[in-house]
């Protein structure tokens, strides 16, 4: 099989790197940046912090501090006025996904004609933005190493990605001093988060060696860290594993892309408003056993990287079932609840099926599965 | 009140009778499948009387939507074994649907050796009419002979000699709209074959003196929708390279990619495939008195259609296409495309499918029977074709046949049909198709290329394949393809049109469920007729070998093949 | 003056096919030929084919096979 790996963003990592921004910042030749965060990150001071730091090396800051989740459209084009109005020449995201998916957002509309919905897709020509530089608070969506921006279209109800060069940060800052203290409900979503990054890209139709790699690294790295994390946040080691895997998992996702652990997310998240990370990790074992079929070695090294032993002559069947098992009491470890556990009944978890299989993301799914067999893994997942 | 005429050639009876109520909301492609798995036993001799040979327009024939007058014709394919849809343009669809007539049914079998023609008059009957004095007579001949007696409103959808010598590789010509060339062929899978072994020369289609008027439930919806549709075709095909230049136009692009099979699909590049190309191809026209931008039905505004002349500004051919001249050319190493044109009348003459007859040639030369390249002698074997001698008569049982006479470990064929012009191992999605179309290896089913991430790489092949495949079974009963795919951004308006003529909600379901019912029916009549898994798959030397200018082999797990038309 | 697709371009010395898709947003593919003043470009030359003040270029995608 011949195949590629394309997406990469140079990366500065380790404690404090994020006093390194304002430097950064400077040399890659920006004058005046537009700095991108939420009313969160605001309170707990980090923003401050950062646009201190700018400032203090001689750059001029902008704040857009009225970031939300998922993203909506309308936001993103009222910022990208400011963005243009204040003639800015570069943008900072700190934050989760949502500041770092706004930002990249907003340098799409620097130099291309609204509304940002109409760039939904993979978009091979736009006009290119200004430097981007990002700083993850959480661990994570990968979003600072990903090419692609997660937007809430208003008016059409539902969510989708821009995907382009454009929207590739120009150098990603991974400080895991930032996320030490990020409570332990968080820092298990966002965890479990990358964890479906990585499990998902393993598996799919566009995996290639490259992101594999980093794909295992994460896995390994997760499942070590993360119920320590949970368990004392305050443990800077499992900070940093953690703020890395988060990194390999989005860089191996932003090649291979992801499928049906994904798009059943997408579903359960549109209809029920339930947490991304949480959503992804409900079915993910039951993904991983119908993935086993034609994706058995990778499935062994998902296993593998758990911690659990697979027999030399297991049938793919059995590999699948070891691996969701594996998985499931993974996910349970750490605290993630259940679909009944979140308060959705049977019929409504089982409703979204003919919605996933609508998906287009199911285009990277290893192998075709109906509206019916998706209800049936939702149903084994429902109260496992 | 539309009709369908119940032709049985046992008995030489003709009835005209009004169309099934079931069969109004279907045409085309999907309704050969409904009709078929109805009235046709799998397991028949494709050559037997078991075998119904139907002729069909679309869902909306006779209405003002660009290339709605398409013609299919179906039965059991005496080449594949299995179910078969061969879609043609030309005049005759546009005829009959003036005439009213949605279908036309050749049942039985003639008892003598007698050959007929079924003539509907322009008075709207239908009857057999002897024509003994057209055995051994090619299809220019022939339709030459009804236009200089009938005049130009008329057509004719005949075979040639190979399909009265029931060779698998026979097509059903259909003559040209304003011309009469008889050069739209349905050409795959070997229909012109039960056509002759029914007895049967040709249809002829008079133009009615009255033309049908169709009951339309709401006609202000249909034409608003009709208006619509045809304004994104005629927007769309003035960027189309079809329309600008023809259909040869893809050998810029597959000569470019690996995608254009060149010595018997050995995956490698063609330096010399500018010399069959777009720029060539307009000199030559331009030069001889040619011309393209020809509709092959009225009020085609697609019109992808040309006519060829010879280097002394003779018409030599028309009709003359990327299939033929990739087949024929690069893939036989032969760069000449007047020789090409000169390969692609004999074909249209004689009445065999040149996808076939070409891969026979390539399958030829590969082991040696004749050079590489060499174009006199490829034109040589057509004329043994032509001609009917021992070796002939095997060209015309097909390439596989001719394959493994010879000893060929290379044959490129799916369900015993050989592969068009697109090498499966650098466009993967199309080789998806090629395996698990329930036609064999047609492209026309579902052609992949430009839309996966990598034409040859895995990512999103089957899942364009199966799109592609559902799509085209409903695009292959209501319009031409060319057209279909400038009304994409307005495929819902097909509802619309739907209800418009039809009554009932304009439900898009209509149209869905319309493809995915047509290819589960084709499938469920293969299995009947006893194709199983194995059939589902490509030969194995695709497999193996790498293609030279890409390094791909078709690497796509079987599963993804199982699966693909779980719904 | 260079026309395409609608827009037209600057003329400038030694200005290639690839300068002008660079300009207009699109990305040279096998499957989209590419004519000049009405004759399709080689594909394996495109990148590099100097144009002349003037010239037409007429982009016309394939998109189904046949």
């Amino acid at each position: 099989m011949i195949t590629t790996y394309d997406v990469f963003v140079p990366m500065l990592m380790g404690g404090g790197a994020s006093l390194r921004t304002g430097l950064k910042v400077r040399e890659l030749g920006c004058q005046k940046v537009l700095v991108v965060y939420d009313q969160g990150i605001k309170e707990v001071g980090i923003a401050g912090k950062i646009e201190e730091n700018i400032r203090n090396a001689g750059v001029e800051t902008v704040c857009f501090e009225d970031v939300v989740p998922d993203p909506p459209d309308k936001m993103i084009e009222e910022a990208a006025e400011i963005a243009k109005r204040e003639a800015i020449d570069g943008i900072v995201a700190v934050g989760g996904g949502s500041a770092m998916d706004s930002a990249k957002g907003i340098n799409v509309l620097m130099n291309n004609p609204p509304p940002i919905v109409s760039y939904f897709g993979i978009q091979k020509n736009l006009k290119p933005g200004v430097p981007m530089i990002f700083i993850p608070t959480t661990s994570g969506t990968g979003s600072e190493v990903t090419n692609m921006a997660v937007v809430s279209a208003t008016d059409l109800g539902k969510k989708d990605s821009v995907v382009s060069p454009v929207c590739l940060a120009t150098l990603a800052i991974i400080d895991p001093e930032l996320t030490l203290e990020l409570p332990p409900k968080l820092t298990a979503i966002t965890g479990i988060d990358a964890l479906a990054h990585a499990v998902e890209s393993l598996t799919g139709g566009h995996a290639n060696p490259m992101s594999d790699a980093l794909a295992r690294e994460a896995i390994r790295s997760i499942h070590h860290w993360l119920p320590i994390a949970v368990e004392n946040g305050g443990n800077y080691q499992a900070r940093e594993a953690l703020m890395m895997a988060s990194t390999h998992a989005g860089m191996a996702f932003t090649n291979a892309l992801v499928h049906l652990g994904h798009c059943i997310g997408h579903a359960l998240g549109a209809s029920f408003h339930i947490p991304h990370g949480t959503a992804c990790a409900a079915t993910l074992p039951e993904v991983i056993e119908y993935a086993a079929k034609t994706e058995s070695m990778k499935v062994r090294m998902i296993c593998e990287c758990l911690q659990k032993v697979i027999p030399e002559q297991a049938t793919t069947d059995e590999i699948g079932r070891i691996g969701r098992d594996a998985l499931r009491s993974f996910i349970k470890s750490v605290g993630i609840p259940n679909l009944k556990q979140m308060g959705l009944t049977l019929e409504e978890a089982m409703s979204v099926a003919p919605r996933v299989t609508k998906d287009e993301g199911m285009a990277l799914a290893p192998y075709r599965i109906t509206p019916g067999k998706v209800a049936e893994m939702i149903a084994s997942a429902y109260d496992a | 009140m539309l009709f369908k005429l119940v032709a049985d050639m046992t008995d030489l009876t003709v009835k005209k009778e009004p169309l099934d109520e079931a069969y109004y909301e279907l045409g085309g492609r999907s309704l050969i499948a409904q009709y078929l798995i109805k009235n046709v036993v799998p397991t028949c001799d494709p050559l037997g009387e078991g075998n119904h040979l139907i002729f069909c327009t679309t869902v909306f024939a006779g209405t003002k939507l660009t290339t709605s007058n398409r013609m299919s014709v179906g039965g059991k394919s005496p080449l594949t074994g299995g179910i078969k849809e061969s879609n043609v343009g030309g005049y005759a669809a546009s005829l009959l649907a003036e005439q009213g007539i949605r279908l036309i049914i050749i049942k039985g079998i003639s008892k003598t050796n007698d050959l007929w023609t079924l003539h509907v008059d322009s008075k709207g009957e239908a009857w057999f009419k002897e024509a003994n004095d057209c055995k051994g007579m090619n299809n220019y001949e022939f339709s030459e002979q009804i236009h200089g007696k009938y005049g130009s409103k008329i057509a004719t959808v005949s075979i040639g000699c190979a399909g009265e010598r029931l060779y698998k590789n026979a097509s059903i010509q259909v003559s040209e709209f304003r011309s009469g060339h008889p050069s739209r062929a349905a050409a795959r899978g070997g229909l012109g074959a039960v056509m002759g072994s029914k007895g049967l020369k040709a249809l002829v289609i008079e133009k009615p003196d009255e033309r049908h008027q169709l009951k339309y439930q709401n006609e202000n919806q249909f034409n608003e929708a009709c208006k619509t549709l045809n304004d994104l075709v005629a927007k769309g095909v003035q960027n189309d390279p079809f329309h600008n230049i023809g259909t040869i136009a893809t050998i810029e692009a597959t000569g470019a990619n690996g995608i254009l099979p060149v010595d018997n699909f050995s995956g490698k590049l063609f330096p010399e495939y500018r010399k069959v190309g777009a720029n060539q191809f307009m000199e030559n026209l331009s030069s001889r008195g040619g011309k393209n931008k020809i509709p092959c039905q009225p009020g085609c505004m697609v019109r992808c259609s040309n006519s060829y002349h010879d280097e002394d500004g003779k018409y030599l051919t028309s009709g003359f296409e990327y299939e033929t001249i990739a087949l024929f050319g690069p893939n036989c190493h032969i760069a000449d495309l007047d020789a090409i044109a000169r390969m692609d009348r004999l074909c249209d003459d004689l009445g065999v499918d040149t996808i076939e007859a070409a891969n026979t040639i390539a399958v030829c030369m590969e082991t040696g029977k004749i050079p590489w390249g060499d174009s006199k002698a490829a034109l040589d074997l057509l004329n043994e074709m032509l001609e009917g001698t021992d070796f002939g008569n095997l060209m015309g049982q097909g390439c596989e046949a001719v394959g493994n006479h010879l000893g060929c470990k290379r044959i490129p064929v799916v369900k015993h049909q050989s592969i068009a012009g697109y090498d499966p191992r650098n466009t993967k999605g199309t080789g998806i198709t090629y395996a698990t179309s329930p036609m064999g290896a047609d492209h026309t089913a579902g052609l992949t290329m430009g839309r996966a991430f990598d034409d040859c790489g895995r990512t999103a092949q089957a899942y364009a394949s199966n799109k592609l495949q559902v799509a085209m079974c409903f695009a292959d009963s209501m319009m031409c393809l060319f057209a279909f795919t400038h009304m994409v951004p307005g495929i819902p308006l097909l509802a619309n049109l739907m209800a418009g003529l039809y009554g009932g909600e304009a439900d898009f379901n209509r149209i869905a469920t319309m493809g995915v019912k047509t290819i589960l029916t084709e499938r469920a009549f293969n299995q009947q007729a006893g194709m199983t898994i194995k059939d589902d798959r490509l030969p194995d030397f695709f497999y193996r070998e790498k293609s030279p200018a890409t390094g791909a082999k078709f690497d796509i797990d079987d599963h993804e093949l199982n699966v693909i038309f779980d719904f | 003056m260079i026309k395409v697709r609608n827009e037209i371009i600057p003329f400038r010395e030694g200005i290639t096919v690839a300068d002008v898709f660079r300009e207009i947003g699109e990305t040279i593919h096998p499957t989209t030929l590419v004519t000049l003043n009405g004759k399709v470009i080689p594909y394996t030359k495109l990148h590099h084919w100097v144009l002349s003040d003037g010239d037409e270029l007429r982009l016309l995608p394939i998109i189904s096979g046949g």
